[in-house]
């Protein structure tokens, strides 16, 4: 049957279908591009018209005349029921939000609101099963305006099964907040990414925060990588060294990333004391990632007690390559206690490893 | 510069807060020069007498600090007294900015009443 289909008119029949889903395919590739560029035109000329007349309103009503609320919206005759009207007003007052401060910046977050732009938000928020993205604009829009949410709707956010709502509800709290709410923050954080640690972390560290706050009580090998990691990100940020609970992180070896971030806290954190407690560490410890990020943390001590053992490791020829790498890279750090060592290495060494060193020292440069 | 205005150059890439530095500071009566980039900022230090610069620190073509350094190494305005205006909030851009000659630190974002007095503070009223 399919011989017989391809000797009579089934070769023409194919390329026929093909010819015609080729046509469809590019017809919606040009459709496709040309609604992209429609939009943007759209957002783009609406932006042109609504910014000059919104800018004059606020330099009239907010910096002039001193109104900090009851603004009066109808003279700027824009049509707010507009999707794309309420796109463009909404960018416009957040990009002055986030340029004017103080006491003219709260007369803005009031113009935002008086424009229903906190209803919208509050609106939003109540939906959040529906539509996450929408969730996660209002909760930064209710952040920006520092409106308070009701405290039953917040509990819902923060217990969401979405992860995004979960973070973008943590990070309104620290933007409202403020320190007051890291109790409530971290007694609850789960199941979140480690670029969501991140996010938190990047909203916690641009609040004025100074950091009084102890991070490292947080700390438990139950709890996921990513989550330990922005409790050691946050120590390390605000210089805050608690040894044990890092050491018990490292001894209770649940993952080996956690416990790579934890040495690498104690080496950031110059945790002087722990220096004997790594070299032992390194000594047992099997995993070569693991063993790279010990030498790390000595080098940063830069104590000059472990000269011999980073000295061994790079004397190795049975070692792997970027073990010995690392271990002269924290020789070096651990100078004036190592400057004999390294300029006996630097006469010592053999051809192959003077090149090692040399790349160590200038890593840009290609040697052959 | 005839009329003893005291004369201001606002280097700054964000359009909205460069309007509204020019608005806040014009209405103060201030002679105002803008500039959005490094480039365009260390041709009009080097041809115009300046009483004073507020420089952004992210900017195109030349960064906030190469900027006031080229300022206090060159032979005309080297004297000029610099606010910087940045959303970088750590202590080591704040230090940074001093150790290559700033006088003031303003961080984002900018309160206009702030602004004004610390203008004020550096040249005077007009």
């Amino acid at each position: 049957m399919i011989r017989s289909f391809f000797e009579g008119d089934g070769w023409p029949m194919i390329v026929w279908i093909a010819l015609v889903l080729s046509f469809m395919f590019w017809t919606a590739c040009l459709i496709g591009i040309c609604i992209f560029y429609y939009r943007d035109y759209r957002y783009r000329s609406h932006y042109t018209r609504i910014y000059p007349v919104l800018r004059d309103f606020i330099y009239e009503h907010v910096l002039i005349a001193n109104t900090f609320n009851h603004f009066p919206i109808e003279k700027l005759s824009l049509d707010l029921d507009k999707r794309i009207v309420r796109k463009v007003v909404r960018q416009i007052l957040h990009e002055f939000i986030f340029t004017i401060g103080g006491e003219k910046g709260r007369s803005m977050r009031n113009l935002f609101n008086e424009m229903g732009f906190d209803k919208e938000a509050q609106y939003e928020i109540r939906h959040s099963a529906k539509h996450v993205l929408a969730t996660v604009r209002s909760l930064s829009d209710l952040a920006l305006m520092q409106v308070n949410i009701q405290d039953d709707i917040l509990k819902q956010l923060l217990g969401s099964p979405r992860v995004e709502i979960r973070v973008a509800a943590y990070k309104y709290l620290v933007q409202v907040e403020g320190e007051q709410a890291f109790d409530r923050i971290f007694a609850g954080i789960y199941g979140i990414s480690e670029l969501d640690a991140l996010d938190i972390y990047q909203s916690i560290v641009l609040t004025d925060y100074v950091g009084a706050y102890r991070f490292s009580q947080w700390l438990d090998d139950s709890k996921t990588c990513a989550v330990n990691s922005l409790y050691m990100d946050l120590m390390v940020y605000y210089q805050q060294l608690d040894e044990e609970e890092l050491w018990k992180l490292i001894m209770a070896r649940k993952e080996l990333r956690t416990v790579q971030k934890a040495i690498n806290a104690l080496g950031k954190l110059l945790a002087r004391a722990s220096e004997d407690q790594l070299q032992c560490l390194f000594h047992k410890e099997q995993d070569l990632n693991l063993k790279i990020e010990i030498i790390k943390a000595i080098g940063r001590l830069g104590q000059g007690k472990s000269i011999d053992l980073l000295e061994t490791i790079f004397k190795d020829k049975n070692s792997v390559l970027v073990l010995r790498k690392h271990a002269y890279r924290s020789l070096i750090a651990q100078k004036p206690y190592s400057t004999s060592c390294l300029r006996k290495l630097d006469n010592e060494v053999e051809s192959d490893d003077d090149k090692l060193i040399r790349y160590i020292n200038h890593p840009m440069v290609h040697y052959f | 510069m005839g009329d003893g205005k005291k004369r201001i150059l606002i280097i700054e890439d964000n359009e909205i807060l460069l309007n509204t530095m020019q608005f806040v500071l014009a209405r103060e009566g201030y002679d105002l020069l803008l500039a959005k980039s490094g480039k365009e900022a260390l041709s009009l230090v080097s041809d115009e007498t300046i009483d004073l610069v507020i420089t952004d620190l992210a900017l195109p073509f030349a960064n906030g600090y190469e900027i006031i350094d080229r300022i206090r190494k060159g032979n005309r305005n080297n004297q000029v007294p610099v606010i910087i205006i940045s959303g970088y909030r750590d202590d080591n851009s704040i230090v940074e900015g001093f150790e290559v000659g700033a006088n003031d630190y303003i961080k984002k974002p900018i309160s206009p009443s702030e602004l004004v007095s610390r203008v004020r503070l550096r040249i005077g009223h007009v």
